[in-house]
């Protein structure tokens, strides 16, 4: 496996640790190194690992990660969150915890409004500067 | 190094590396001891593409052997393309990336 690592210090002060598997094109940002006792596909293309007693996040993975990135002519990708899969008592730890560091620190959280319905459907940015890959 | 080869619901093979499988072991330690479970997903799991990646696909199946909350795992599979040494032909390389267990709406 061809892995890229490196510590990442986020606005709390405290360690991320970055690491990218090139081969696979599947990022890991690991929060913290335990045995998750949740997990949840934030988005398609996203899953969090969690720690179900204290509500903390453990890491979050980026699948196909080099195209998550890449450009569009109407600016930022909005990536919709996939709540309904979430079992409801899953939903109540899931959505404080977007809401705070460190997982703020990665996404921005949104909501888009269809046309011609009332409904909200959540959504998530994908926050760049820790992620960009470093120069050599 | 050992390599486990599948075929997923369409015929199409698919191989995990001991050097995955244990990475995947160590990280996410509800898929400890689960290998066939894995496998039987990438068999028999609903297989999504990945809208950003038309050579990655996603493959989901519920699993009621993890340990709770767990009921579902989900495999990442990449579909690429080798050149053969002998004489440069293109051949598929297509294998598992990762694997998660993961909570599922019932």
């Amino acid at each position: 496996m061809n892995l890229e690592k490196r510590k990442l210090e986020l606005s709390t002060g405290k360690t991320a640790w970055y690491e990218y598997d090139r081969d696979g094109d599947v990022l890991e940002i690991i929060f913290r190194l335990d045995e998750a006792t949740g997990a949840v596909e934030l988005t398609e293309s996203i899953i969090l690992r969690f720690d179900w007693a204290s509500n903390e996040p453990l890491s979050l993975s980026f699948i196909s990660f080099s195209r998550l990135l890449q450009a569009n002519p109407y600016g930022e990708v909005h990536f919709q969150l996939l709540m309904e899969q979430w079992p409801d008592e899953v939903r109540a730890k899931i959505w404080p915890m977007l809401q705070r560091t460190p997982l703020s620190d990665f996404l921005k959280l949104s909501g888009y409004a269809p046309a011609h319905t009332h409904q909200i459907i959540p959504m998530a940015t994908i926050k760049q500067p820790y992620l960009m890959p470093q120069a050599a | 190094m050992r390599k486990w080869f599948v075929h997923d619901g369409d015929g199409r093979e698919i191989y995990l590396t001991e050097e995955r499988w244990e990475h995947i072991q160590v990280r996410h330690g509800e898929l400890k001891n689960h290998l066939d479970d894995v496998l039987n997903t990438v068999q028999r799991g609903k297989r999504r593409q990945q809208p950003q990646d038309p050579q990655a696909f996603i493959y989901r199946l519920r699993c009621d052997t993890l340990r709770p909350p767990f009921n579902g795992i989900l495999v990442v599979v990449v579909f690429r393309f080798e050149s053969q040494e002998n004489n440069g032909n293109m051949i598929p390389n297509n294998f598992i990336v990762r694997a998660w267990g993961i909570t599922m709406r019932q």
